[in-house]
Formats: C-alpha cells, sequence, structure tokens
C-alpha cells in the first residue's frame, strides 16, 4: 500500500471513531433530553387536569368526568396524550381517551428506536374528603420530543463530518504534493540503472527529501568519476600493451629477422658454391656470431616478457637478481633486500605480483624518487600470509595525487585482486613508503 | 672404458632426440629420456645411471628442484645441469641445489661430452667462459659464511678480496662507484668483517681465494 494511502486510512480510521463516539454522545443526550422533557409535561399535564377536575367538581363523579375527558380529546393539543381514571388498584379503567393513532416522526427511523424512552405513563391519585378516590393516568407520546432532538443531533453530526472530509481533503492534497518528488527520485534511480551518471536532482523544499536529493547527486558524480577513472585506466594499459607489442615486433624485424636473413643467405651461399676450406670456415664462423648475437636478442627480449628467474629458481632468487640489476643499472640509489620465511610456499599468482609489484616500485624510484637507500622486506608467515614493505628517502610527492600514474593504480589492482591491503604513505620531502599485506593462502586471480 | 650411462631429461623431445643422436654418436648410452622434474627423479631410482644430464626449465617441479630431490636420495648423485640461461644467478643456484656441472645449450656439442666425461669421473665441471669461480664457492664448503651473499655480491666480494679498489671493481662489472661501496658495506655487514683485509682473511680461510 502506498504511503499516501496508508496515511489518509490512518486519518480516515481516526476521524470515524471520533464521529461514532460524538454520534453515541448526541444520542445518549438527545435521550436523556426526551425523557427529561416528557417527564416534565406529564407532570404538569397530571397537575393541571387535577386542579381543573377538583375545581369543576368531576372527582367522584364518573359522568362529569367522563364529559371533561370527551372535551379534552378534541383539542389539539392532547392529540397524543391518552388519560384513563380508574379506582386505585383497578385493572380497567372507569373511562379514558385513546391516544391517536401513531403518526409518523420528522426523525429516521435509527435516530427512533436509539432515542425513544420506554413508554412514559404517569399517575396520579385523586382523592378529596369524602369522595371515593380516583387515579388518573398518563400516557404520552415523544414524537415532538424526538423530532426536536433529531434536528438538533443532525446539525452537530453534518458539522462533524464536513469538517473531517475538509480535514482529510487537505492533508491528502499536501502530502500528495510533499511526495510528488519521489517520483523523480525514482527516474533518476532507474537512469542511474541504466548508466547516465550524468542524471542531477534538483533541490527538494522538504527537508528529508532534500538530503536525499544531495546524496543521489553525489553518487551519481562519483560513479560518473569512477567510470572515468576506469576508462582510463583500461585505456592506459591497453596503450602500454600495444608499445610493447610493438617494441617487440620491432626487435623480432630489426634483429632476428635480419639475422636470421643473413644467416640464410650465407648457408645458401656456402652450399651453392664449391668447396674452398678458408671461404667455408669464414662463413660458418660468421654463421656461429651471428647466432650468438640473435641469442643475446631472443633473451634480452625473455627477460624484458617475463624473468626465466620467477620460473626457473623462484621468488627469492628472482627479487634477488632484480634487486642486483637495479643497484647495477641504478648508480644513485642502493636497495637493499630482506627476505624472512618460506618464499616457496607462494602460489603462482602471489609470486609474479609481488615480483610486479616490487619491480615497479624500483622502477618509480628510479624515475621520480632520487633516493639514496631504498629498502625491500618481504615477509612470509606460517599460514602463507604476506607483508611487503618497499620504504625509500626520496623526495616523495604530494598526497592524494590529482592522477595517480598507471603504475600505481596497477599496483593496486594487483593487491585488490588477492584480496589483500595496500597502504602508500609519503609526502614532499620525507620519502615514500609502500606497505602491502596479503591474506593467508591468498586467493588467486586468474 | 665402461660406456657412460645417461638420463636425458628435458621437456622437448627434439632436443632430447638430437643429443641423443650425438652422444649415442660418441659412445655413450643413453639408458632413459624424462620430461619432467617428477618422472626423472622415478627415472633416476630406475634406470641408476651414471650421469643426469637435467634441464632446469622443466613442467611441474623446476629443474632446482629435482636435483634436490635426487641430490637428497642419493648425495653422490651426478648431475649435469644443461640450460638455455647463461647468467651466474642460474649456475650459482645449480650448484648450490647439487649439480656437479653446468653447460649452457648455446656451447659446441663437445662441450657436453667433455663435461660428462668430467663428472662421471668424479670431477665438476662448468662451461668455460662462465662465472667459474662463482659456482665453486658452493662446492668447495657446505656451510661457509659466503653462502649467504646473492650473486652479484659475491662477485664483488671475490674482487675485493683479490685487492681490487672500489674505483677497479666499478669499472670491471659497469656498475658505478657508488654502487660497489653500497655493496661494500653490505657485503662486510652480511660476513661480519670490519675491513677488506679481514674480508680477505675469510676469504682465504674458506678456500674462496688462494693466497
Amino acid at each position: 500500500m502506498g504511503l499516501l494511502t496508508r496515511i489518509s486510512v490512518l486519518i480516515v480510521t481516526l476521524f470515524v471513531v471520533v464521529c461514532i463516539a460524538a454520534g453515541a454522545y448526541v444520542v445518549d443526550n438527545a435521550r436523556r433530553a426526551v425523557t427529561a422533557d416528557m417527564n416534565a409535561k406529564a407532570r404538569l399535564t397530571l397537575d393541571l387536569l387535577e386542579a381543573e377536575l377538583v375545581r369543576g367538581g368531576a372527582v367522584g363523579d364518573p359522568v362529569r368526568l367522563g364529559q371533561f375527558l370527551d372535551r379534552l380529546a378534541t383539542m389539539e393539543s392532547t392529540r397524543h396524550l391518552r388519560i384513563a381514571v380508574r379506582a386505585p388498584g383497578a385493572g380497567e379503567p372507569l373511562t379514558g381517551m385513546r391516544l391517536q393513532a401513531g403518526r409518523t416522526i420528522d426523525a429516521p427511523a435509527w435516530f427512533t428506536r436509539l432515542v425513544a424512552p420506554e413508554g412514559v405513563t404517569a399517575r396520579r391519585l385523586l382523592s378529596e374528603p369524602g369522595i371515593h378516590a380516583m387515579e388518573l393516568e398518563l400516557l404520552a407520546d415523544p414524537a415532538d420530543e424526538i423530532a426536536e432532538a433529531w434536528s438538533e443531533a443532525r446539525s452537530v453530526l453534518v458539522l462533524m463530518i464536513v469538517f473531517t472530509a475538509m480535514v482529510m481533503g487537505l492533508i491528502y492534497f499536501r502530502l500528495g504534493r510533499d511526495l510528488s518528488p519521489i517520483d523523480s527520485i525514482l527516474r533518476g534511480l532507474e537512469g542511474i540503472e541504466r548508466g547516465e551518471y550524468q542524471l542531477r536532482l534538483p533541490a527538494f523544499a522538504t527537508s528529508e527529501l532534500g538530503r536525499i536529493s544531495n546524496k543521489f547527486n553525489h553518487m551519481a558524480q562519483v560513479l560518473m568519476e569512477s567510470r572515468a577513472e576506469n576508462r582510463r585506466l583500461s585505456q592506459g594499459s591497453l596503450q602500454i600493451q600495444e608499445q610493447e607489442r610493438r617494441h617487440i615486433a620491432r626487435e623480432l624485424h630489426d634483429e632476428l629477422g635480419q639475422s636470421l636473413t643473413a644467416i640464410k643467405a650465407m648457408a645458401v651461399a656456402s652450399a651453392a658454391t664449391p668447396a674452398e676450406p678458408g671461404r667455408l670456415r669464414a662463413s660458418m664462423e660468421e654463421i656461429a656470431r651471428i647466432a650468438d648475437h640473435t641469442y643475446g636478442v631472443a633473451r634480452q627480449l625473455m627477460q624484458r616478457l617475463r624473468p626465466p628467474v620467477l620460473d626457473v629458481l623462484g621468488l627469492a632468487a628472482a627479487l634477488q637478481d632484480l634487486v642486483d640489476r637495479w643497484n647495477s643499472a641504478n648508480g644513485e640509489g642502493f636497495c637493499r633486500l630482506a627476505l624472512h620465511g618460506d618464499t616457496g610456499m607462494l602460489s603462482d599468482a602471489v609470486r609474479i605480483s609481488l615480483y610486479r609489484i616490487i619491480q615497479e616500485a624500483l622502477t618509480n624510484v628510479a624515475r621520480h624518487g632520487h633516493a639514496d637507500q631504498v629498502d625491500v622486506s618481504l615477509r612470509v608467515g606460517g599460514a602463507g600470509e604476506v607483508e611487503l614493505v618497499v620504504a625509500d628517502d626520496g623526495a616523495g610527492f604530494e598526497q592524494p595525487l590529482a592522477r595517480p600514474g598507471l603504475g600505481l593504480l596497477g599496483m593496486r589492482e594487483r593487491v585488490a585482486a588477492l584480496g589483500g591491503e595496500f597502504a602508500l604513505v609519503t609526502a614532499p620531502g620525507r620519502g615514500t613508503r609502500i606497505r602491502i599485506t596479503l591474506p593467508a593462502v591468498a586467493e588467486s586471480a586468474a | 672404458m665402461n660406456p657412460i650411462r645417461v638420463l636425458l631429461v628435458d621437456d622437448h623431445a627434439v632436443v632430447r632426440a638430437g643429443y641423443r643422436m650425438l652422444l649415442e654418436q660418441a659412445g655413450v648410452t643413453i639408458v632413459g629420456e624424462a620430461e619432467s622434474g617428477e618422472s626423472a627423479c622415478r627415472m633416476f631410482v630406475e634406470t641408476q645411471p651414471d650421469v643426469v644430464v637435467m634441464d632446469l626449465s622443466l613442467p611441474g617441479i623446476s629443474g632446482i628442484e629435482a636435483v634436490r630431490r635426487i641430490v637428497a636420495r642419493e648425495a653422490k648423485a651426478r648431475i649435469l645441469v644443461f640450460s638455455m640461461h647463461d647468467d651466474p644467478v642460474f649456475i650459482d643456484q645449480a650448484i648450490n641445489a647439487g649439480a656437479r656441472g653446468y653447460i649452457t645449450k648455446r656451447s659446441a656439442a663437445t662441450v657436453m661430452l667433455d663435461a660428462l666425461r668430467a663428472i662421471a669421473a668424479g670431477r665438476v665441471y662448468i662451461e668455460p667462459g662462465l662465472a667459474q669461480e662463482l659456482a665453486f664457492r658452493k662446492i668447495r664448503e657446505t656451510d661457509n659464511p659466503f653462502a649467504g651473499l646473492s650473486t652479484r655480491e659475491f662477485e664483488i666480494c671475490m674482487l675485493l678480496a683479490q685487492g681490487c679498489n672500489t674505483t677497479e671493481i666499478a669499472r670491471r662489472l659497469s656498475i658505478s662507484y657508488k654502487t660497489v661501496a653500497n655493496y661494500s658495506t653490505q657485503i662486510k655487514g652480511k660476513l661480519g668483517v670490519g675491513t677488506t683485509a679481514e674480508l680477505a682473511r675469510l676469504a682465504i680461510r674458506h678456500n674462496i681465494i688462494q693466497p
């Protein structure tokens, strides 16, 4: 059920309950009023009758009493009375007026039923010295009283219903207006689902919805920037891949292709010409020399693609080799390697990731750091958990970087893929410290 | 002289076929061929060869690991490592694992025969032109402080012990003066010596260099 409907139903129920309670009160009041009215009228009538009968001397004289009552019956105002005279205690009346047939009351049947008093019968004993006592019995019809009560009650009820309807209408209208921004929010979210991160919501008047629209806008902004960053990273990755491929293709073409062509030419030439030991030997030696050179190029390419030390000799030896090569290539800074624990238990994915991360970190130091000292510390725990720290005393840089280089991003991605944590601490002039932890039995990425 | 009995381990069938032909021509008996580290260990037990010719780049357990396992099982096992790589690091590690010899696939066929004969006779053999001294340090003594040095460090350490100064070492190895100085400090720290003279004495004592 919608919010609006739910609130409306709640209010309606509340008002209905109030109406019913008020209605019951009104009806109860009416009943009391009618009863009181009736009793008062009966008393008054009896008083007047008594006075009249006694004055006219009809008491004790049934004939004169009968004439009096007949005369009374013709009067308009007594139409709804039934008066009977009987001897005290007697069942049968001596004489009496009939009550006119019940008339239609000017009020709804339900109201009448609720409000009508049980038959109002009043009795009065007439006694005069020397005359037989008589009892007057009065039965009245409450029609007028009920009609009057109804007209009063009706006004109150109508007023209440009108008021309720007005309030409900107002609330429904007002609430509807306040909740209408929810539609825009939903449309906005659908847009986000489709990838339209440029959508923004306007500021809404209601404070709660206004806060939602602020958060929505912020979220859309973050998504937009994140997607842009992802694209940049992918493109950068692809670019680097293409560069590597181009380099390898060029080396293969320039060095290997040419060398093999030369070897072939020489071999074919030697096979064609008649054997001349001197020339033949010279050609063979040249072929051997070219083969050696080709071998050297192939080895360099191999090293560039995937260092053989890593696959053949393991991570410890590979890292030592990496550090020694780096030291030899960088006259300025010196790197020290400290290994603890058994690197042999690490999975292939972890090994290559650690190698590349350290390789990237050292490359960065060489390129930007101007460091004197770099310390690489790798610790492998009993269950395969890893802690790697690369710290240098170089130039450091401003953090956070507006656009982190692909190398750093790549490092973070590798660590994230292995379920680990990456922390970088740096400041201009304070050097750089990278700390990576990988969990025990690291989940290997594909 | 009895023909040398050889177990050939290489994951390339072409290489095995080529060398089999070569060796059999020279009177060597090939008692078995294996194409992985695990099957090498198994076949070593089955065929009991005089020499095992082992490639380093094998699928499954690496060649180095296979060398270790065989030597662990049979301390007198004679293994000739035969690899594409000529980097001193590889030679270092192979000898450290227990191999008796190291030759590259680039070397001439005769080198393999020389190596086989030397190793079968109980000697060690490193292909001429490769870093001899580096490898031998592992063979001389099993428990020496120089074992903790990396290949590069050992290289520099040797030169220091032989009396070269920092500038000379830098020139020889084509690295910077600063790098040599840093290595020098690090090496002395690892060996627990204070001066180059002490380093030299330690080297002599452990037969790393001749006095």
